[in-house]
C-alpha cells in the first residue's frame, strides 16, 4: 500500500509543496474507503476536508439552484448536473475545504469503490497558521485547479449549447496550448473529428493519451471524452447501420429474402432500442397482417451516409422493425424505386431484401425494360403487391414517392398504393402511419410513428377507375395526413430525451 | 494616488493591514471604460489584475469560426477581471467586454507579485479573495450550464 507521503508527493497539485509540507500533511493524513454510490461529499454540506484520489473512480456532479439538472451519467440523481469523472491518483477533491464559506459546491460520489486520503481542514489551517509560506502555496494551487475547473466547464458550456463537440475539443486544445507538447497526438483530434470515417480513430487516439499520455495530455483527452459522450453515440449509431448494411448485402446467397428481411428487422430493433423514440396507436394495428401501411418519407440525416453514399432509409426501417415486425413477426415488403445505375450500394442492399420495385422519373429502363409500356408496367407492380398481399405478407408503400424534411411533409400522395388497393380481393386495409424527426440527427432528437385508424378504400371511393374521383379523394386525404405528421411532430417534442 | 479609504473596501484588499495597502495604493490607477470597450483580451499576456467599481461585463470565450461565446456576467462591485494574473501561464482565459460604462482599478502584476512574494500573509488573503472569486464564476458557468436542454438521448455505448 502506498504510504501517505508517496502519495502526496505523487499528486500533480500537492506535489511541488515543500518536503516538510507534505511530511507535516501526510503525518495528519488518514485513509478512508467509500463504497460503490456512496457520497465522498456532498454539495451544501460543510467542508471540512479535502481528498486525494488514491485508487477508484468518482463522479462530480452539481445541482442547479433551481433543482432542474439532468440525468447524465451513472449514479446520478435525476436533479444532479454530472460534470466529470475522475479515477487519476492525486486528484485533489473537496478544495471548498480551503476557501470560504466551507461548504463543498459540488458533490462527488465513488463509482466504484474507491480509497482517498483524508486531508482535515483544521489540519491545512493550522498549517497555515505557522506556515503562511504553505497556505499561499497551496492557494496558488488551488487557483490552478479552479481555474482548469471553469475552463472545463466554459468548454462543455460551448459543446452543449452550440451541440457541436468538435468545435468544443478545438477550443479545448486552443485553450490548452501552453501546456501541450508540439508533437501531441492531441493535435489531431479535431481533423478525425472532421469526418465521420475517422472519428473513431479520434476516439482510439484519445483512450491511448488518456492511457499513456502525459499529465496534462491524460487530463485532456479524459475531459476531450466526456464531452465527445454523444458523438460516440452518433458513431455507435454509424458503425450499427455499416453492420446493418453489411448483414444484408453479405448474407450468404442462399438465404431466403424473407429471412434477410427478418435479420434486417431484428438489427433494427436493436438500433432503434438504443436511441429515444416514441410509438403510439398500435392498438389500431389489423390483427392479422397482409394489408398496405402507408406512411409519409423523411430524408436522411447526412451524417447516416455510408462510404459506399448509401444511405439507409431509418424511417422505413423504424416502422417495419419497431412496429410491424413486431405484430406480425415477419418483416413487410416495401416497395421502392428502382435504383439508378451508379447506386450500387442501393441496389446490393435491397436486391437481397426481396422488395418490390418500381421506376421513378430518373431511372433508366431502356436497358432492362426495353419496349414495355407504361401501363404494362404497372400491371407487374400490381400483380407482384398483389400475390405478397394474398400471400399475407404486409406492404409498406410511401405514397410521396420521395422524402422530404419533417416539416414539408407529406407532400402530395401518388396513386399507386391506392390503385393497389382496389386491384387486390379481397381488398386489403390501408393502415396509415405517420413519422417525424428521423431527418434530424436521431441521437439528439425523439423520433415518434403514429398508427392511424385503418380504412378500406372502398368505404370512401365508389370507383377506382374514375381517376378524377380517386385523385380528389386522395388529395383530401394527404390534407389528412398532413395533420397526421403535425401531431406527431408535437408528440416527439413534447416529451423530452428520456 | 488612490484614496486608502476606497481600496480598503474592496474585498480583495480587505483584510490587509495598512503598510500593505499604502504600498499597493501607489501602484493601483483609476481608469474607465465605454460600453463595448474590453477590459481584457482572451490570450493576452495577464499584465494586470481590474477591479471592478462600477458598471457590469461580460465575460465571452473566443470560439474558432464563431462569434465570442457568452459564458458569464457581473456587476458585482469589487468583482475581478483577469485573475490569471496568479496563475501561470499568465495569460487571460476569457475576454471581458464592458456592457455599461465601467469604472475600475488596475493593478499592474509586478506591484502585486511583489506584495506576494515578500508578504506571505498578505498572500494568503489576496489569493483566497481571487479564488473565491473564480469559485463564484465557477458556480455562475455551472449554473449556465445546468440551465441549457438535454442535447440527446442516453443510450448505451
Amino acid at each position: 500500500m502506498t504510504s501517505a507521503l508517496e502519495l502526496l508527493h505523487e499528486s500533480p497539485v500537492l506535489g511541488t509543496l515543500p518536503p516538510e509540507d507534505l511530511r507535516f500533511l501526510a503525518a495528519r493524513a488518514a485513509t478512508r474507503t467509500f463504497r460503490t454510490g456512496e457520497a465522498i461529499f456532498e454539495q451544501g454540506t460543510p467542508a471540512e476536508a479535502c481528498y486525494l484520489l488514491l485508487a477508484g473512480r468518482v463522479g462530480m456532479s452539481f445541482r442547479p439552484s433551481d433543482g432542474e439538472g439532468v440525468r447524465d451519467g451513472e449514479n446520478d440523481r435525476p436533479d444532479m448536473l454530472h460534470l466529470r469523472q475522475y479515477d487519476d491518483r492525486g486528484r485533489l477533491l473537496g478544495w471548498s475545504a480551503l476557501l470560504e464559506p466551507f461548504r463543498y459546491r459540488a458533490t462527488v460520489t465513488a463509482l466504484e469503490r474507491t480509497h482517498v486520503l483524508v486531508l482535515r481542514r483544521q489540519d491545512l489551517d493550522e498549517r497555515t497558521d505557522s506556515h503562511p509560506e504553505f497556505g499561499a502555496a497551496l492557494l496558488e494551487r488551488i487557483i490552478s485547479v479552479l481555474g482548469n475547473r471553469l475552463r472545463e466547464t466554459r468548454i462543455r458550456l460551448v459543446a452543449r449549447r452550440y451541440e457541436k463537440e468538435a468545435m468544443a475539443i478545438r477550443t479545448l486544445l486552443d485553450q490548452s496550448a501552453e501546456l501541450l507538447h508540439v508533437d501531441s497526438p492531441l493535435h489531431k483530434i479535431p481533423y478525425y473529428l472532421k469526418n465521420r470515417l475517422t472519428v473513431a480513430d479520434a476516439f482510439q487516439a484519445l483512450e491511448l493519451v488518456r492511457a499513456r499520455g502525459d499529465e496534462h495530455e491524460q487530463d485532456l483527452a479524459a475531459h476531450a471524452l466526456e464531452i465527445l459522450e454523444q458523438v460516440r453515440v452518433e458513431l455507435t449509431l454509424y458503425q450499427d447501420l455499416q453492420h446493418v448494411y453489411e448483414v444484408v448485402a453479405s448474407a450468404p446467397a442462399s438465404m431466403p429474402a424473407g429471412d434477410i428481411r427478418k435479420r434486417c428487422c431484428q438489427e433494427f430493433v436493436k438500433l432503434f432500442n438504443r436511441l429515444d423514440y416514441v410509438i403510439e396507436g398500435e392498438e389500431n394495428l389489423p390483427d392479422n397482417s397482409g394489408h398496405i401501411f402507408i406512411m409519409n418519407h423523411l430524408f436522411n440525416h447526412p451524417d447516416n451516409t455510408l462510404p459506399n453514399r448509401f444511405q439507409l432509409t431509418l424511417d422505413t426501417h423504424f416502422v417495419s422493425s419497431m412496429i410491424l415486425l413486431r405484430k406480425y413477426g415477419a418483416a413487410p415488403i416495401r416497395i421502392i424505386r428502382k435504383s439508378r445505375s451508379d447506386e450500387f450500394g442501393h441496389q446490393k442492399y435491397y436486391d437481397r431484401l426481396g422488395y418490390i420495385y418500381v421506376s421513378s422519373g430518373h431511372v433508366d429502363d431502356s436497358g432492362t425494360e426495353a419496349g414495355i409500356t407504361p401501363e404494362e408496367r404497372r400491371r407487374v407492380f400490381l400483380d407482384a403487391a398483389r400475390d405478397h398481399l394474398l400471400a399475407g405478407r404486409n406492404l409498406v408503400i410511401c405514397p410521396e414517392g420521395t422524402s422530404v424534411a419533417t416539416e414539408d411533409s407529406p407532400v402530395a400522395f401518388k396513386a399507386g398504393a391506392f390503385r393497389l388497393a382496389a386491384y387486390v380481393d379481397p381488398e386489403p386495409l390501408i393502415v396509415p402511419i405517420s413519422v417525424a424527426n428521423f431527418d434530424k440527427n436521431i441521437t439528439r432528437k425523439k423520433v415518434a410513428a403514429v398508427v392511424h385508424k385503418p380504412f378500406r378504400l372502398s368505404d370512401f371511393v365508389s370507383d377506382p377507375t374514375d381517376d378524377a374521383g380517386l385523385f380528389d379523394y386522395i388529395n383530401g386525404y394527404q390534407r389528412c395526413f398532413a395533420g397526421f405528421v403535425r401531431e406527431t411532430v408535437t408528440l416527439a417534442n413534447s416529451t423530452a430525451p428520456d | 494616488m488612490v484614496p486608502l479609504t476606497e481600496i480598503k473596501r474592496l474585498k480583495l484588499f480587505e483584510q490587509l493591514p495598512a503598510s500593505t495597502l499604502e504600498v499597493l495604493a501607489k501602484d493601483i490607477e483609476s481608469l474607465e471604460f465605454e460600453t463595448g470597450n474590453y477590459i481584457v483580451s482572451q490570450h493576452d499576456e495577464a499584465r494586470a489584475i481590474y477591479i471592478l467599481l462600477s458598471g457590469a461585463v461580460q465575460f465571452l470565450m473566443m470560439v474558432e469560426g464563431m462569434d465570442d461565446f457568452f459564458v458569464g456576467t457581473t456587476s458585482e462591485r469589487g468583482a475581478l477581471i483577469g485573475w490569471s494574473v496568479v496563475r501561470e501561464p499568465f495569460r487571460y482565459t476569457a475576454s471581458v467586454r464592458c456592457t455599461e460604462p465601467c469604472r475600475v482599478f488596475k493593478l499592474r502584476r509586478a506591484a502585486l507579485d511583489r506584495v506576494l512574494r515578500k508578504d506571505p500573509i498578505a498572500a494568503c488573503r489576496i489569493l483566497r479573495a481571487v479564488a473565491a472569486a473564480l469559485v463564484d464564476r465557477l458556480e455562475d458557468a455551472r449554473e449556465l450550464l445546468g440551465q441549457l436542454p438535454k442535447t440527446g438521448p442516453r443510450t448505451e455505448c
